[in-house]
């Protein structure tokens, strides 16, 4: 994907059961549109946005799926290269909860600590019939490590927020990446630099800095 | 329309005109396969559709039948109730919540899922029954589905990767060079055509264009529903050529909607398909 994948470029793949709001978060994100009358997603679509973050220009390549389970074998196309994955539920519906758990487990399992993970809970709009609190919602982000925010693609809330955050992040994580591999490249004398350079990302500096020893 | 069903009277060798006498169901089988390649008038379309899938005879033999689905249970439900307003919403005919269309399409799809119970029902299956639905009634609809459809969906349920696969070695052969572009822009066209495949071109092109495309495919099958998607891309071929992945993607995802506002364009993926008649 020589286009997609360059240097300041990122891909998110979202993921979620059928109709919580995937695609129309990705359509009020990228066009700022939204429409009631929204056809099932029945294949992946691609848009792409450019977001500026401090300094840096970044690409983001959003990858919207279909979300009924006879598609979930397609997932690792998706998710396999991805940078960051933005699960989606829908606040009115336990079970959707319930599926987003299961995706953060097979992309923990698939893909590792390395892919950045956002939650986002969507239709808070409908706050009458919400069914998944906030609170729960929040507890079970922090303990898998993942961002949770709470959106409604109908009246526009909560979508900058989560797409800058999870950016952030990402951009973080690819940092801590490059100096580590650059670490591992460089040899016996990686380590007094990987430390410096891990202490300016803010953490994790033990990890890659016994991992540039082992090599 | 009028040529059709003269041209129907000619051939069979009555000099009428007449609507009775030149009911696609009496004409013999073979020109209706012939007449219909051409395009079906939308009249005669529902009628002719159930005559070659089969769905005509199968119901007769089993008139009882789709009642009984109705009545029983399906697991699906859930899973059908969820796609009602997310098919063809912008239709008149299925854009009013829990009325008309949609209830329809409900039936059909509940009464597939207790008949199949391994398939049940899976998204892709409300446009294919949305399309018929516009065409014939629910009973009617339900034999189609289960004669002709089903054994497709079946088929790229599990067999999807391969058909895409065929796709883009057709493309390799049709045109390498456009094979190679998108190779260079890392895209992969089978990612972007799936749901091409998968709807039968029911997804998001125009109406007109989709029966036209059903017709053809009644009479010869699945490989009609590649032939017409390398036809397309081959269509937009100059334009791909120039194209980053980006705007790769852009493009095909634009092409329904360019067929809606560009009647021309229309008629020119038309006269392509023509072309892909023996």
């Amino acid at each position: 994907m020589a286009d997609v994948r360059g240097k300041n470029n990122y891909k998110i793949v979202l993921l979620g059961e059928g109709r919580v709001g995937k695609t129309s978060l990705v359509l009020r994100y990228v066009n700022n549109t939204f429409s009631d009358k929204q056809q099932t997603t029945i294949q992946a679509s691609f848009l792409s946005k450019r977001i500026n973050i401090g300094e840096n220009t970044c690409n983001l390549a959003i990858w919207d799926t279909a979300g009924q389970e006879r598609f979930h074998a397609l997932g690792p196309i998706y998710y396999r290269d991805a940078d960051g994955a933005l699960l989606v539920y829908d606040t009115t519906d336990t079970e959707s909860f319930a599926k987003v758990k299961n995706w953060v487990k097979e992309l923990r399992k698939m893909v590792g600590q390395e892919i950045v993970l956002c939650i986002a809970g969507n239709k808070i709009d409908l706050d009458k019939e919400r069914q998944v609190e906030k609170s729960e919602a929040e507890e079970y982000a922090a303990s898998v490590g993942a961002y949770h925010f709470q959106t409604s693609a109908k009246l526009g809330k909560g979508i900058e927020e989560t797409f800058l955050a999870l950016a952030k992040k990402m951009i973080e994580q690819r940092q801590e990446n490059d100096s580590r591999q650059s670490a591992r490249r460089s040899g016996g004398n990686a380590p007094i630099l990987v430390v410096a350079d891990d202490t300016s990302n803010g953490g994790s500096g033990a990890a890659s800095g016994s991992k540039a020893c082992n090599c | 329309m009028e040529d059709w069903r003269v041209d129907i009277a000619a051939a069979i060798g009555r000099g009428t005109t007449d609507a009775q006498a030149c009911h696609p169901l009496r004409c013999a089988p073979t020109l209706v396969k012939q007449r219909a390649m051409y395009g079906i008038p939308d009249v005669f379309r529902g009628i002719v559709w159930q005559k070659l899938s089969g769905a005509d005879a199968m119901r007769q033999s089993h008139p009882s039948r789709y009642a009984q689905y109705c009545r029983m249970s399906a697991s699906a439900d859930g899973r059908i109730k969820r796609d009602l307003a997310r098919t063809m919403p912008r239709n008149e005919f299925f854009s009013e919540r829990g009325r008309g269309g949609q209830v329809l399409l409900f039936n059909v799809a509940h009464a597939y899922a207790a008949y199949d119970d391994e398939v049940g029902y899976s998204q892709g299956m409300n446009f294919l029954c949305a399309i018929l639905l516009l065409h014939m009634r629910q009973e009617h609809a339900f034999w189609v589905l289960v004669c002709q459809l089903v054994t497709i969906m079946n088929h790229l349920a599990c067999q999807l990767a391969v058909e895409l696969f065929k796709l883009d070695r057709l493309i390799l052969s049709c045109t390498p060079s456009l094979h190679q572009h998108f190779a260079e822009q890392g895209f992969d066209v089978t990612t972007f055509t799936s749901e091409w495949l998968l709807t039968l071109f029911a997804y998001s092109f125009p109406l007109n264009f989709t029966y036209r495309v059903w017709d053809v495919f009644f009479i010869k099958g699945f490989t009609y529903i590649l032939q017409v998607a390398i036809a397309i891309i081959r269509q937009f071929e100059g334009d791909l050529l120039a194209l980053s992945f980006e705007e790769i993607v852009f493009l095909l995802r634009d092409i329904p909607s360019r067929l809606h506002r560009e009647p021309k364009l229309a008629d020119a993926v038309s006269l392509l398909f023509l072309l892909l008649l023996p």
